[in-house]
This record gives C-alpha cells, structure tokens and sequence, in this order.
C-alpha cells in the first residue's frame, strides 16, 4: 500500500509541476514580440532615415524646394510591415508633411527627432525632422 | 524507487533552470516592446551629441574622413571645406542655431539641453587628437582659415577649387627646397576657368617648415586668394593658411601623419543633455 501511495503522490507533483511550467513558458512567450514588428527596430530605422536624409542634404533639400519626393522614396522603401510620416517644422512651425503611400498611424508607436539647417542665399534656417511611426 | 526519485528531482531542477534561462532572456531583451519614457523622442545625450555635431559640420560646410594605414604607420585625414562662408551674418545665424537647441529643440525633446560655446564663437577652432593639430578660422566668416601644425604632419596635399579666374600668381615669398625637408607639399589648383596654377613652375615640392612661405593669387576682375606654409607668425612650424577675399574656394586638405592612433575631431563646445556633459565630437576615424 505504501508503494501505491508513493506512486500516487509522485504523479499528483508531477502533474503540479507540469502545470506550473506549461503556465510559466506560456506566459513569457506571450510577452515575446518577433523582431518583425519590434518598436526598437522601426525607432532605429527612424533614426538611421532621418540621419542619412540630413547627411545626404535631402532633407535640406526638401525644406528649400517644398519638393518631397525624396522624403516620399526613403518612407516607401523602409519594410513593408512599418507605416511612418515625416513632418518638418522650421522652428516650431511645420512647414511639410510625407505619409508613407498607402498607411497613416491613428497611434504612432515612436517618435524620433532631430534637427537640421537649411542653407539658402545667403541665410539659415533652423529646422527639426520629426520622424512618427507604426505597424500596419 | 530511490532512483527514480533522484530522476524526478534531476528533471525538476533542470526545468526549473530552462526557465530561469527563458525568463533572463526575456529580460535581456528588454521585454520587447517601449516604455513611455523611450516612447518619447530623441532617447539618449549621445544622439543628441551626434545630432548637433552634424548641424555644425554643415554650419562650417566641413566634411571630414581620415583612413589608418597601420602597416605604412601612417594617418590620411581629410578636410573637405569651403572659404569663406557663404552666410551674410555667420554670427548671427550661430546664435540663432544654439539658441534654437537651446529652446525650441529642448522643448519639443522634452530635453534639458545646454550649450557653452562661449570659446568656439571666440576662436572657431577645432582640434585633432592625439596629434596636436588645430583647424580652424578667424572668426565664424571663416575668410582666413588655419592649420596649426605639428610635426606629425610630414605631406599636405592640397586640391582648391576657386570662384573667380586668376590672372595673376605672386610666388616671390615662396621657396621650394631643392632636397628633401621634413614637409612636402601637393597642390592641384583650378580656377573658375578650369586653368591650372602653378607655384614657380612646380604643382609639389618639399619647403623648409620652419621658414615662412606666401603666395598669391589675384582674380579678374577682383578676388585674392593667400596662401602661407611653413612657420607662420603665432602658429609655429608645419602649419599652413589661407586667406580668401572677394572669392570662394573649395579647399580638400589631406594630411600624411606620422602614426597609427586613430584621430578624435573635437570643437570646444560643452553640450549637456539633462545630466550628461560632453564636449562636441565631430568625427572619429
């Protein structure tokens, strides 16, 4: 009878235990975000696009000319998944906006800025590019 | 029976630890998703640093890009600038960009951001480290600009582009060494025209660094371009200037240094970002 006892007891921890550890890996792997639509990775790609559009000088470009075209190619070409606008503001004023085609954030996940100087004739002017973005 | 409950422990713990190891993942990982602190804009004093060291680059329309060549123990560091500024009020626009970091930027970041430049609007000179060399201007029009050299440097190679037609080279305060000197000198300049200069007859030689030498160069119907090498008055040996009036010039200066640290560009300009100070790094090569 002890024997039994034994066994009987052993499988009721056993069960206790795989329970808790089912529960246990279901709930960290509910907290597990694939890298696809990993915030971390849209914000660094927000901040590499408005770093090479300003050491590029299009950015610059596009706060002279109010031609976005360029803005409008480097927003279309980041991954499918990422919906992201830039808006540029001279001062605090903004003076431009470029939704990547097709997607607007209701709620923008992240938020990057950075600021710039548009050089034209003779004078500067002080501007900022404020990257917005989120999954589709 | 005692072996199988030696198994049931051995398994337990090792479960335990495959769960220890997930979790600690997840957390090295940040959990994957943003804070409402992070979710706000410009998230670190480094970026900030990076950001305004880049909006300066463009003030001075200074590009710069250095390669190691560790086996020739030698450094190439290049300055790609042009003299003098193209702004009307240089000054003016500075104040206005350090004030809009100060204020308008700070504000929209959400950060505390502070510039000292009380030294940079002085003496517009950015220094080149470990090899004690300074670049720099007069002031912020930028119309004179200065190397103050070191002996490391053992070559510039100097390529202008200017605006204006020269009609006229003055060479007479310049002498080229007929051995070799500790410095050697390149130039290929053009001007408007596309015509190449000479300096007496010569595009590179050797001259003495420790005397000083000028030449000048007259445009139609107006413009001068100065250039002085060797050992200039409050600068010492090695250096080298120019002095642009009434004319652009695209000017790419490359160094040869003698060594094989890798160079630190930095301008006297204390930036801090809430807590965190540093002075502005321009370029790390």
């Amino acid at each position: 009878m002890s024997r039994g006892f034994i066994l009987t007891t052993d499988s009721v921890i056993a069960v206790i235990l795989s329970v808790f550890i089912a529960v246990s890996v279901l709930t960290i792997s509910s907290h597990f975000v694939y890298p696809r639509d990993d915030p971390h990775a849209l914000r660094e790609a927000g901040r590499d696009l408005l770093a090479s559009l300003e050491a590029s000088g299009e950015l610059e470009e596009a706060a002279i000319s109010g031609n976005n075209e360029a803005l409008l190619r480097a927003l279309n070409s980041l991954p499918p998944t990422y919906c992201a606008s830039i808006q540029i503001f001279k001062n605090t004023a903004p003076v431009m906006q470029v939704n990547r085609t097709g997607c607007t954030c209701e709620n923008e996940l992240v938020i990057y800025q950075r600021t710039f100087l548009a050089i034209s004739d003779g004078s500067q002017r002080e501007m900022f590019a404020r990257f917005g973005g989120c999954f589709t | 029976m005692k072996r199988g409950f030696v198994y049931a422990v051995i398994f337990t713990a090792l479960f335990l630890m495959l769960l220890m190891v997930a979790r600690i993942y997840l957390l090295s990982e940040g959990s994957m998703g943003l804070s409402k602190a992070e979710k706000g804009s410009v998230d670190s004093a480094g970026l900030v640093m990076a950001d305004l060291s880049q909006d300066l680059l463009h003030f001075l329309d200074l590009g710069i890009e250095s390669k190691t060549l560790p086996a020739a123990s030698r450094v190439n560091l290049t300055f790609h600038n042009t003299i003098p500024s193209e702004l009307t009020y240089p000054g003016t626009e500075f104040g206005e960009w350090t004030a809009f970091v100060e204020n308008d930027f700070s504000e929209k970041t959400n950060l505390n951001i502070s510039m000292n430049y009380v030294d940079f609007q002085l003496r517009p000179t950015i220094t080149v480290s470990p090899y004690n060399i300074t670049y720099g201007y007069s002031a912020l029009d930028r119309r004179r600009l200065v190397i103050n050299g070191s002996s490391a440097i053992t070559n510039y190679s100097i390529v202008m582009r200017l605006s204006s037609n020269i009609n006229e080279t003055n060479a007479s305060n310049w002498s080229w060494s007929a051995t070799p000197t500790p410095l050697f000198i390149a130039f290929d300049i053009e001007d408007s025209e596309g015509e190449r200069i000479l300096i007496n007859g010569q595009e590179a030689g050797y001259i003495d660094p420790s005397t000083y030498n000028s030449f000048v160069l007259s445009g139609t119907p107006s413009g001068r371009m100065v250039v002085e090498a060797g050992s200039l008055p409050g600068y010492g040996n090695h250096s080298l200037a120019f002095n642009a009036s009434d004319l652009r010039a695209r000017i790419d200066t490359t160094l040869l240094l003698n060594g094989t640290d890798g160079v630190t560009v930095f301008a006297p300009i204390w930036v801090a970002v809430n807590e965190q100070q540093s002075n502005l790094i321009l370029f790390r090569g």
